[in-house]
This record gives C-alpha cells, sequence and structure tokens, in this order.
C-alpha cells in the first residue's frame, strides 16, 4: 500500500514536471511547426507527436540539461521528414496538397498578411523553410541549426541560399 | 545568422514574427502526459490492428444526389443526423451502421459539413472498436485533386508513430454519377473503416478527438460509431456458399461491379496458393482487382501475381491479420489487352478473396 501511494506520488510528480516543460516550450515549438510546414493540421500534429515522444522518453529526458534542444530537434525532424512519413502512412495526395498550397493560403494554415512572400515560401522545399525558420525565425546560428536538422553547417547554408535565392526570385527580387 | 538584403529580410521578420503571435491551439494547451499513456494502452490493442485496420469494404451502390440536399433524418436507432448549411454537391452517399452489426452505439451522428472541422469529442467505451465512416465531395474536375482525412486526435499506435489518418481522394460530380461503391481509399467513395483490438483487450475507456481535415471548399459527411471488439464483423448480405474454400467462407462483402462495368472473376474465396481462372482483359479498358486475406498474422500477404507480357504486375494485399475484407479495388491501366491468368501466393492457411471486373478508361473515374 505504502508502495503504491509512492508510487502515485511520484507519477504524479512526474507528470507536473513533464507539463511544465509542455507549457515552456509547446508555443515555441508550434511556430516552429507552423513555419516550415505551413499547415495548421500537420503542425499541430508534428508538435503533439514530439510531446508524445518527449512522454516516452521522459525518464531519460527529465535528467538532461537540454530537453529544449531536444525537443526542438524531435520536431524539426518530424517536420522535414513528414513528407516520407505521410507516404508510408498511405498518403498519396499530400503532392497534391503542397501545390494547392503553393499558389497561396489552402485553407489549412492562418493566412499570412504578406501574401506574396507567404506563397513563395510554399514553394521552398522543407528542408529550406526549415533552415530559414531557424535560423532567421528562431535565432539560431547556422552550428545550432545543422545540429537540430542532423547535417553539417555548409548544407544549412546551401538551403537558406537557394531558399533565399527562390524568395528573391518569386518576390521580384524583393 | 547569414546576411540578406534588408528588404526581404524584414519581410521574412515580419512572416516569422506573425507566426509566433498565432499562439498556442487549445489541443496542445490541454495536451496531458495523462492522455498520452492512455492513448498508448489503447493502442495497445490497435496497436496489433495498426497494419490491420480493418477496412470493411463492401462493395454496395448508393444513391446519387447531385447539387442538392440529402434528408437527413436519421436512420440509426437512437442516432441524430446533424447537417450544417453546406453550398455546393452533397457527399453522394450516405453513411449508416452495418445493419447486422451488434451492439453498435452511434458516437457521432451523421453529420455533414464543409471544410477542416473539429468534431465532438467522443468515449470509446470498454472492450469497444471503433467504426468510421466518411466520404467527401468537391467541384473540383478530378477526384483526386481533393482529400479528406478524418484524423484522431490521439496515437493510435505503440510503435511511436500516427496511424490515424484515414484517407480519401474526394469524388466529384461526374466520378461520383459514374457509380459509387465501399472502399478504402479509392477517389470518389464512402469509407468504412474499423478499428478493432484484435490482440490485446480494451479494459478502458478511452476519450478521443476527431477532426476533419480537407480543404475549404470540400464537402463531407461523417459517421462514427463503436461495437463490442468482440463480436464479429458481420456484412449483409450472407455469405455464399458455394467458395473453393473447404475452410468456413471468410466474413466478406459480395463483389458488385459499379455499373458500365464487367466482371471478369466473380468473386472468389479461397484459402492458400491457387490459379485464378484466366480472363481476356479488353484493350485499353481499366482493370479493377479488388482483393482481401485474413486470418493470418501481421506481416502475413498474399499475392495476386500476373505471369505474361499482358499483365506482369503483383497486387499485394498485407492486411492479413483479421477479418477476412475486401477492397475496392486497384485499378490499372489498360494495354494491348489478351490472356490474364493470376496466380495466388498466400500461406497455407491463409484466407483470401478476390474480385476482378473491367471498365472503358474514364467511366470510373482515374485508377485509384
Amino acid at each position: 500500500m505504502i508502495a503504491s501511494a509512492t508510487g502515485l506520488a511520484t507519477s504524479e510528480s512526474r507528470e507536473r514536471a513533464f507539463e511544465e516543460i509542455v507549457g515552456r516550450d509547446t508555443e515555441r515549438l508550434c511556430a516552429l511547426a507552423r513555419s516550415i510546414l505551413r499547415d495548421e493540421g500537420e503542425a499541430q500534429d508534428a508538435v503533439q507527436e514530439t510531446l508524445v515522444k518527449a512522454w516516452r522518453s521522459w525518464d531519460s529526458l527529465s535528467r538532461s540539461d537540454h530537453t529544449s534542444r531536444w525537443l526542438t530537434r524531435v520536431c524539426v525532424n518530424h517536420c522535414i521528414s513528414r513528407r516520407r512519413y505521410l507516404r508510408s502512412r498511405g498518403w498519396p495526395p499530400l503532392d497534391l496538397l503542397e501545390r494547392a498550397g503553393s499558389a497561396g493560403n489552402d485553407g489549412s494554415s492562418v493566412p499570412i498578411k504578406d501574401v506574396d512572400l507567404d506563397g513563395a515560401y510554399r514553394k521552398l522545399s522543407l528542408k529550406q523553410r526549415a533552415a530559414i525558420t531557424i535560423t532567421f525565425g528562431h535565432g539560431y546560428s547556422v552550428d545550432e541549426c545543422a545540429a537540430l536538422m542532423g547535417c553539417r553547417p555548409g548544407t544549412v547554408r546551401t538551403h537558406v541560399a537557394r531558399g533565399l535565392a527562390t524568395l528573391r526570385k518569386e518576390l521580384g527580387d524583393a | 545568422m547569414p546576411d540578406i538584403d534588408s528588404p526581404l529580410d524584414t519581410r521574412l521578420q515580419s512572416f516569422f514574427e506573425e507566426i509566433k503571435a498565432q499562439g498556442l491551439p487549445g489541443q496542445l494547451a490541454a495536451f496531458k502526459p495523462a492522455t498520452a499513456r492512455a492513448g498508448r494502452r489503447m493502442l495497445n490493442l490497435f496497436a496489433g490492428a495498426a497494419g490491420i485496420a480493418v477496412v470493411a469494404a463492401g462493395v454496395a451502390v448508393f444513391a446519387v444526389e447531385l447539387n442538392g440536399h440529402h434528408d437527413v433524418g436519421s436512420l440509426i436507432p437512437g442516432g441524430q443526423s446533424s447537417s450544417s448549411s453546406i453550398v455546393g454537391p452533397t457527399p453522394p452517399f450516405r453513411p449508416s451502421v452495418p445493419t447486422d452489426a451488434h451492439g453498435v452505439k452511434v458516437l457521432i451522428p451523421v453529420t455533414y459539413g464543409t471544410g477542416p472541422k473539429t468534431l465532438p469529442t467522443v468515449v470509446l467505451g470498454p472492450n469497444e472498436a471503433l467504426g468510421y465512416e466518411y466520404g467527401c465531395i468537391s467541384d473540383h474536375p478530378t477526384t483526386v485533386a481533393t482529400t479528406m482525412a478524418l484524423v484522431a486526435n490521439r496515437v493510435f499506435d505503440t510503435s511511436g508513430s500516427w496511424s490515424n489518418f484515414l484517407v480519401d481522394g474526394c469524388s466529384n460530380p461526374k466520378g461520383a454519377s459514374a457509380g459509387s461503391e465501399m472502399s478504402n481509399g479509392g477517389a470518389g467513395i464512402l469509407n468504412r473503416q474499423i478499428y478493432r483490438p484484435t490482440t490485446t483487450p480494451a479494459p478502458l475507456q478511452s476519450t478521443i478527438s476527431l477532426r476533419v481535415k480537407t480543404e475549404a471548399s470540400v464537402n463531407w459527411v461523417v459517421l462514427v460509431y463503436e461495437f463490442p471488439s468482440t463480436s464479429a464483423w458481420v456484412v449483409v448480405p450472407p455469405i455464399p456458399t458455394s467458395t473453393t474454400s473447404s475452410s468456413p467462407a471468410p466474413s466478406l462483402a459480395p463483389g458488385v461491379a459499379p455499373p458500365g462495368a464487367t466482371v471478369l472473376v466473380p468473386l472468389t474465396y479461397g484459402t492458400g496458393p491457387a490459379t485464378l481462372p484466366t480472363f481476356t482483359w479488353a484493350a485499353n479498358d481499366m482493370l479493377y482487382i479488388a482483393d482481401g486475406c485474413g486470418s493470418g498474422s501481421v506481416g502475413d500477404t498474399v499475392t495476386f501475381a500476373g505471369d505474361n507480357s499482358t499483365f506482369d504486375g503483383d497486387f499485394v494485399n498485407g492486411q492479413c491479420s483479421g477479418p477476412v475484407t475486401l477492397d475496392g479495388g486497384s485499378g490499372t491501366s489498360g494495354g494491348a489487352g489478351g490472356p490474364v491468368s493470376l496466380t495466388v501466393k498466400a500461406g497455407a492457411s491463409l484466407k483470401w478473396a478476390v474480385f476482378i471486373y473491367e471498365a472503358p478508361p474514364g467511366l470510373l473515374g482515374p485508377a485509384p
């Protein structure tokens, strides 16, 4: 009985600690996923999947000093591997969705005032979006971005450069 | 941060700031680890079924009503229909619970809507399986240009990944009018999907949030119900007694070809390896092979393999660990035509069923 009560208390404190992390990082993760995916539903799925994965790894994760970085990395990876993942789950029309999305807002994300930029941004690959989002939108360095995306810094620079070139071209050298 | 030119930099900063200001969606704000844990528990049951998402398919013909609203009076005992005011074509089909499924309780009655929508939260009772029926239609000129997914805000899997996407290519008036059938994933089709715990009991009730994910212009209809997971899934009409199987016939819907199609191999049941009767595939016709398998284990497959230049492809069905259900028919483009002899490759005790028909190109819309 005592062991049960102790177990319950441990479980509750575990949940409380987890929820503190959720409260601190979820909004940031959500903004990150929205920026990369430009689809509200997919972004929520990616964040929730990140949180579920975090909960499952919480025993080890809670002892880490780099929880936020871990969450960010998992979320970014979910976002940039979303296409492959969805295809494996029988989501053949994703290309069509992306094509529809590239022409402008497709109704699945909150409209952005700068419609032209949003439309051009949707024409970037997910990795280009991730690299630009992480560096320009969230202030990480190229090295940090490389660590989050699991690639080399040079690859990040390439994604950023090509992404920006596309944006300039689409926006008429804005 | 790499340097970029100032005008684009300014626009990008505003762009990202605007996204950051959108705040936290309620569903994520309400995320509780306890929910995740319950989800895993429930998905233990569903997990066995993760790859098995049993698609109860039957081929059925539905009344087609285009550009008008259906009578949304409930056909479901105890169920209520709801319909929002939708503009444009109404899905040309009406979901209903199986007439001979026992212990069915409607969780979300027949509901029509347009665009993305969060559905009411449902509570799945202990030891209950979940059934969904849904379909969609839009004015897009091609059936595959629009999609609808019924997304469960839960983790239906213990493997760390999601298996809650139930996908459909939406119908359009032209495609739908060619005939409707129940299927999984085909275009212009009403879907029925069942998540049934098969390997682990589901002793606890679970709360599930569902939302319809689709383009803003898509009209859809959905019905969600639960039924005892231990009950056999029975499909009307009764299983034919004349089968090629020496074992009890699998629970299977009968094959009915859509209007205008020609049946090449009537619905045939079997167990283990077999060779199907040779049929002649008309030049340029689309060939549709509806197949199913069951009574096997996760990972078991049945392959319907062609053996000559007329048809040298393989149709592989990997959903053999539950009851046998017939899918809606995978289509393949026609060629020069000619005789086709298909070989069934399956484990000795694996039950299977197949139904093959052909139709002129364009009659049934794009190949699923």
